[in-house]
């Protein structure tokens, strides 16, 4: 295809002042030709990568400025209907590539396993710029990582038996594992993660809170913490998780969704701790369930030592004692 | 420490910037016409700040109306500029920690942005589009932006060019050289 600019496009040159008149001079005031290429480019950065490729041939001013932005790329699988992004579409990926030479972050976590095993193919395509990868880690995607595991900043899943990948995602930032086991090597004793920015796992009683306490030692600079209970675990377990978690200076953002059971009600403790110690805390949500036992009323006390919050999002299902 | 010393500043800056946009300062557009406009608020313009800030005093500012010589800045395109501003110059500040550019990029305008960007007047609308951009207020570029992309989001490519005036400058053979690279889009449909 032929990109090369048309003599016709005075637009494209550079000296800004001069070509703003001769622009002027040819362009009706309510047609869009007569915006630059800065301008014009600029305005169509809001379309979707699948928009732009439906006008790239309005104009040949469209076809030079409306891949210049275009800097991710989010993959899907054959079958998602809606999506064209299809990543077993070599031909398509390529033209992509070829078209959108700016592309410095691929995003191919709502992939299934099956069809990962592409997904060499496509960093092949686009390596020369990517900066961020963003993934899951199964077998099928095991041999990439010595090689593109420093490009990898962010993990929505870990399967079973692929956890050392991570050693080679030095950059990673973002991670997203079912317990925090997940990021430990097999012997418990290695942390495979470090200087993370966001986290989110499911608490398990089987993670013991050593497991915690030297996660939360090797990544002081967590902004982002979400935690998913799924069973119902003693008041104990949450005061050490709470007492954990208040040693992050940097949170900014806590997603807590505790459900509790009998036992001494400590919940206030473990508030409190984070309440007071995190001081950058911004963002709190908190989902409280409670099984067989009313929540007293001096439970939720110590939120007022949040007073630094701009956010916070509480959600009960239990009933309070007067 | 130090992101505690911004917060206190931020609070102080408010009072400040509401204090300044009681102060008015003059702009005049390339059609002659003068408007009045809150200090804050027109600063919204990086263009507007950095020659105020070249110009010192604010005794200075407030006699003197601020000449914006590009085209585009017509009477009542300035006259649009300056009511948006005038609404959106106490907006909350960008919070670095959550707001993330991509989901700004894609969240939709406001109810309020929306009306007042539905010009039906398309030359005054790319007027203000293109004021904007040259005084630089980046949020309102960003809002005609948005509306342009909403209206040429399903159309084709014919429709666009009949909507917003642009000239087909593809030969036949050209425009079907397109086509057939990116089949793949229609093959989906």
């Amino acid at each position: 295809m032929n990109m090369t600019p048309m003599k016709t496009s005075l637009v494209t040159t550079d000296d800004g002042e001069d070509e703003d008149i001769q622009q002027r001079r040819f362009c009706a005031k309510n047609s869009m030709d007569r915006f630059g290429d800065d301008l014009c480019g600029h305005i169509l950065s809001y379309l979707s990568l699948e928009d732009r490729f439906d006008c790239e041939c309005v104009s040949k001013q469209f076809q030079r400025t409306i891949f210049e932005s275009v800097v991710d790329i989010t993959l899907h699988d054959p079958y998602v209907k809606r999506s064209r992004t299809d990543i077993n579409d070599m031909q398509m990926l390529a033209t992509i590539g070829r078209k959108c030479p700016h592309i410095h972050t691929i995003d191919c976590r709502g992939i299934s396993k099956r069809n990962q095993k592409q997904l060499r193919k496509v960093l092949a395509i686009f390596r020369d710029n990517l900066r961020h990868i963003y993934c899951n880690l199964n077998r099928n995607t095991d041999k990439l990582w010595p090689k593109f595991g420093p490009l990898v900043t962010r993990i929505g899943r870990i399967s079973l038996n692929t956890r050392q990948s991570l050693t080679h995602c030095h950059r990673l930032s973002r991670l997203r594992v079912h317990t925090l086991c997940d990021v430990f090597g097999d012997t418990f004793k290695e942390l495979l993660v470090k200087n993370l920015k966001r986290i989110e796992f499911s608490h398990n009683i089987s993670d013991t809170n050593e497991l915690l306490s030297a996660f939360v030692a090797q990544n002081q600079t967590l902004r982002s913490v979400t935690i998913i209970d799924h069973k119902y675990e003693p008041h104990e377990s949450w005061t050490e998780m709470g007492e954990e978690l208040s040693r992050l200076p940097q949170l900014r953002d806590l997603t807590l969704d505790v459900k509790l059971i009998d036992g001494q009600n400590s919940l206030n403790e473990s508030l409190r701790a984070i309440g007071l110690k995190c001081r950058q805390l911004k963002r709190f949500s908190l989902t409280l369930g409670v099984h067989f036992r009313r929540l007293n009323n001096q439970s939720l006390d110590s939120l007022r030592f949040y007073c630094r919050l701009k956010r916070l999002d509480l959600t009960i299902t239990a009933a309070i004692d007067d | 420490m130090a992101d505690n010393a911004d917060h206190i500043d931020g609070d102080d800056n408010e009072d400040v910037r509401a204090q300044q946009n009681l102060i008015k300062i003059k702009l005049k557009s390339s059609e002659g016409g003068i408007y009045e406009c809150g200090l804050t608020a027109a600063k919204m313009s990086d263009l507007v700040k950095n020659m105020v800030e070249s110009l010192g005093t604010d005794a200075v500012v407030t006699t003197e109306p601020i000449i914006l010589g590009n085209e585009a800045v017509t009477d009542a395109a300035l006259k649009k500029i300056i009511e948006w501003v005038e609404f959106h110059w106490d907006d909350p500040p960008v919070d670095h920690d959550f707001e993330d550019e991509k989901d700004r990029r894609n969240e939709e305008l406001s109810h309020w942005d929306k009306q007042f960007i539905d010009v039906d007047d398309q030359a005054l609308l790319f007027d203000v589009i293109a004021a904007a951009n040259y005084m630089d207020i980046k949020g309102l570029v960003e809002v005609g932006a948005k509306h342009i992309c909403s209206k040429i989001r399903g159309k084709s490519c014919q429709e666009v060019r009949e909507m917003l005036k642009i000239t087909n400058d593809f030969t036949a053979e050209e425009e079907d050289a397109i086509h057939k690279e990116n089949a793949w889009i229609y093959a989906k449909d």
